[in-house]
């Protein structure tokens, strides 16, 4: 076998080898790749921090907080840690999600965070930023602890801040107002680094509308307090308010409507305003009534804007002030609208005994009797209602499905619950029941919050079973690599059998000790191709035969053509030997690079069919993952069960209280009538005296004890 | 600020003062706390199933992914100047490997900042091509194309490719650079 033929052979043989051995490779993992690759590049890293924050902006700006978090979190894992900005974003991320205590406890972090970076000499300007964003975290987390009823925690939030700018000190002290109400808290407050009393005043409605509250609170016990808590309202009624500007960061944390179009901020800030001054007012309204001042609270109401989303309080209070002041027809109509527009709330039940009290009193008794049995009767109604309410609710196994509402915008099921959720940044929107009971029993934050933990639970398990099902497509993957691997050492256990990587290396060691000898020889016919070996071939045979014949015959003619042939030749192969041999020992040394490159990915394929580490640790994780979802779900259900119980015996609670104040009013609607009907007796009474004196003679209840004996 | 909830908050506190009104939230203190309770537990939970979707999406990656074998292809935006992006489809040896169309908001988060990961593969050791084109339109409403080619070595570490998007306010157009992050 000629040397070329060698080469081509071990050529095709390596291509075979470095196939296998690169499919095998590709399935490498990390750690084997670290330990095998130390390479120092002089080059500068990437900040990978930053790449990785901004891979969760993108999902951020598109309204997905819950991928952003995701990402965050991916981005955690592999990092093995965020940098502060990363953190503060987790945290705001994590608010969002309503994860408080782990917001916290990155707030913690970020603190610390921000400590070491202050001390590797970053600028001043950027710790100030830092400062500024771990005031907005702070501020956040203890409004969510307050939306929470979670006092203790907003006080212990709160109390960690050291100091805070005029930008967010209305957020500051409004928040302290709430989280110490009803006591004062001017002792707790940090107070404003820059800030004058004019901005204070302008800028500031929530904390005057809160000062006004607890003066009103006071007055219950100080009546002068009236006067103050009306300056103020005054005040708060007429001032303008300004939204500030919103940076990235106040978005992230504080806005809720973080991406309404510019139009609708503008709109909601202009509600915002009017609501702030619609407040007031009734407000004003309610301490002239306290203090029996109707003219006032008169005037006060009679512009009070429709739309506002106090109209019923304040239609409620206009109506009692129109009947102090004796405008009974005002009086009349307002009373007639609120219980006929609100007939579930409390207020209403007030004005339709109150209506029909003016009409016993305005009109005439007959009226008030007819007024007094349609009150009567819508009592009755209510009452009907809440029984069949309260019967259908208890029916109701899973409490997401009942009275769900119908209406396009709000969420009825747990599907639309799921869909929602993946479009609406992660944020569990409120649960909407079309039943007005419940609607009016959701008022109450608690129960809201129970329910909202109910949709919160859907979601989870929902995503958990996502999760499981994604298990399962892993598990197959797992399969897969288990089957590729154990292939892979099925095939090289063969070839180990076969011994082809040693033949492959004794045939190079072979050639190579020809090329040497050949080399050292330095036969010019070593190298010959084909053609050339087959003249050779044929000159030796002709000399043969030209020695076989000897002296027999002439042959000289003979051996001179023979002679020039190989002289020819001779010279052609002597011509051609130094490229020649160039070209073996260049063709060598590509073989030996090319088994040095296959001796490196059949370490690798070894390595890899050796290691059973990295597969084991996926199918550990893989089973802990499983284990984990179903406790998980288990834990859900669970929770789940406990939640349903509470939000039954918290309705059940509003349903029986409903119930005692409808029997009462129904009760004392039915007393106001009796009273209503013997106002009548005694006129019908007087009117027959009038008309008959005889009939003086029978008394009323002689004529009952003849009714009833008929 | 949560201006909406401290406003909810403070209207539920008018109301119970002024008007006597019934308030069955502050019933039972017991009540308050056990769902306070239950609140915290949710809240675990829910935590412990955004660290096992963590986990599960890492040992995903692990597996169709292995580090030695991973490209991952980013897209970033400077400011959205000169280019409004479109569309983007990428090829690697000629082979079409990812696209994407964009929306509006897509674009946004973009422009605002954001980096999306367009594309993950596996890719054997070797040496590639890769070809960027995007199509957008420009500061003046033409519809127009920007493409980029990258010649790379892909060894045994993962590799990310980051396509950017860059505005030049020199010449009012935007172009795209390759930057290969350095893990």
């Amino acid at each position: 076998m000629s040397i070329k033929e060698n080469f081509t052979l071990l050529l095709t043989l390596l291509l075979v080898l470095s196939g296998q051995a690169a499919a095998a490779y590709s399935q490498n993992d990390q750690s084997e790749k670290s330990a095998q690759h130390v390479k120092n590049k002089a080059v500068i890293k990437t900040d990978l921090q930053d790449k990785h924050y901004r891979q969760a902006l993108y999902f951020y700006f598109q309204g997905e907080q819950e991928l952003a978090l995701s990402q965050v979190e991916q981005s955690k894992a592999k990092l093995t840690h965020l940098d502060s900005r990363s953190a503060l974003f987790e945290a705001g991320l994590q608010l969002s999600a309503g994860l408080l205590q782990q917001a916290k406890e990155t707030l913690v972090n970020f603190d610390s965070l921000l400590d070491t970076e202050k001390r590797l000499a970053k600028t001043s300007d950027k710790s100030a930023k830092a400062n500024e964003l771990r005031l907005i975290a702070l501020l956040s987390l203890s409004n969510q602890y307050l939306s929470n009823g979670d006092i203790n925690q907003a006080r212990d939030t709160l109390a960690r801040i050291k100091s805070v700018s005029s930008t967010y000190y209305q957020e500051y002290h409004v928040l302290n107002q709430l989280a110490y109400w009803p006591d004062g808290n001017s002792l707790l407050l940090v107070n404003p680094s820059e800030i004058t009393d004019e901005s204070y005043n302008a800028s500031t409605p929530y904390i005057q509308l809160n000062e006004a509250l607890r003066l009103i609170e006071l007055a219950q016990l100080d009546a002068a307090q009236y006067e103050s808590a009306i300056k103020a309202l005054t005040t708060i009624k007429v001032s303008k308010w300004y939204q500030e500007k919103r940076n990235f960061w106040k978005t992230l944390f504080l806005d809720e409507a973080s991406f309404s179009s510019r139009n609708e901020k503008k709109k909601m800030a202009v509600l915002q305003e009017q609501a702030i001054q619609d407040y007031a007012q009734l407000l004003l309204a309610q301490i002239y009534i306290s203090q029996e001042r109707y003219n006032l609270a008169f005037s006060e109401l009679k512009t009070f804007p429709e739309q506002s989303p106090y109209a019923e309080s304040a239609l409620f209070l206009f109506a009692f002030a129109s009947q102090q002041v004796q405008q009974y027809d005002i009086a009349f109509h307002l009373l007639n609208l609120h219980y006929k527009n609100y007939p579930y709330s409390q207020l209403s039940w007030q004005s339709a005994e109150l209506l029909a009290q003016q009409v016993s009193e305005q009109q005439s008794l007959a009226q008030g009797v007819s007024v007094y049995q349609s009150v009567e009767h819508f009592f009755l109604k209510q009452q009907q209602d809440l029984v069949e309410f309260s019967t259908s609710f208890d029916k109701n196994r899973n409490l997401l499905d009942f009275s769900a509402s119908n209406k396009p915008s709000s969420i009825n099921t747990i599907s639309q619950l799921t869909q929602l959720s993946k479009h609406n940044s992660g944020q569990t929107s409120d649960y909407l029941p079309q039943s007005v009971w419940l609607q009016q029993a959701l008022y109450d934050a608690e129960l809201a919050s129970l329910y909202q933990g109910l949709t919160v639970i859907d979601k989870q398990t929902a995503k958990l079973d996502i999760l499981l099902d994604k298990t399962v497509w892993l598990a197959e993957i797992i399969r897969l690599n288990q089957q590729r691997k154990a292939d892979i050492i099925a095939a090289q256990t063969i070839r180990a059998q076969q011994g082809v990587f040693a033949q492959l290396k004794s045939e190079r060691d072979r050639l190579a000790k020809l090329l040497t000898k050949q080399l050292a020889n330095k036969q010019s016919t070593a190298f010959a191709n084909e053609e050339e070996s087959h003249w050779l071939d044929r000159i030796e045979r002709s000399n043969t035969v030209l020695t076989a014949i000897g002296e027999k015959k002439n042959t000289q003619e003979y051996k001179e053509r023979l002679a020039r042939v190989t002289g020819v030749l001779s010279w052609q192969l002597a011509e051609q030997y130094p490229q020649r041999s160039w070209q073996r020992k260049k063709q060598l040394q590509q073989l030996d690079s090319a088994i040095a490159g296959v001796t490196q990915q059949k370490n690798q394929v070894t390595k890899i069919s050796n290691s059973q580490g990295t597969l084991k640790l996926s199918i550990e994780k893989h089973e802990q993952s499983v284990q984990k979802i179903k406790l998980l779900l288990s834990q859900f259900e669970l929770l789940r069960e406990k939640l349903s119980v509470k939000i039954r015996e918290k309705v059940r609670l509003y349903i029986d209280e409903q119930g005692v104040v409808l029997a009462e009013h129904l009760l004392s609607t039915r007393q106001g009538m009796a009273k209503v009907l013997e106002r009548m007796a005694k006129a019908d009474k007087r009117l027959s005296l009038k008309l008959a004196p005889s009939a003086k003679l029978i008394t009323p209840e002689k004529i009952s004890t003849i009714a009833g004996g008929r | 600020m949560k201006i909406y909830n401290f406003f909810k908050t403070v209207t539920v506190l008018i109301l119970a003062v002024s008007f006597n009104c019934y308030s069955f939230a502050s019933e039972t203190n017991t009540s308050t706390e056990s769902s306070t309770e239950i609140a915290e537990q949710l809240e675990q939970l829910k935590s412990q199933v955004l660290q096992l979707n963590r986990e599960l999406f890492i040992l995903e990656e692990d597996l169709l992914f292995p580090a030695s074998t991973q490209i991952a292809v980013f897209v970033s935006v400077d400011t959205g100047q000169f280019f409004a992006i479109d569309s983007v489809e990428v090829k690697i040896n000629d082979k079409d490997v990812a696209g994407f169309l964009y929306t509006k908001r897509q674009r946004e988060a973009l422009e605002q900042g954001g980096i999306q990961k367009l594309y993950l593969g596996n890719l054997k050791i070797g040496q590639y091509q890769l070809t960027a084109i995007f199509t957008g339109v420009d500061s003046e409403g033409r519809m127009v194309k920007r493409a980029a080619e990258y010649q790379f070595d892909k060894d045994d570490e993962s590799l990310m490719i980051e396509l950017k998007v860059v505005d030049d306010t020199k010449t009012y157009r935007s172009q795209v650079f390759v930057e290969e992050w350095v893990l």
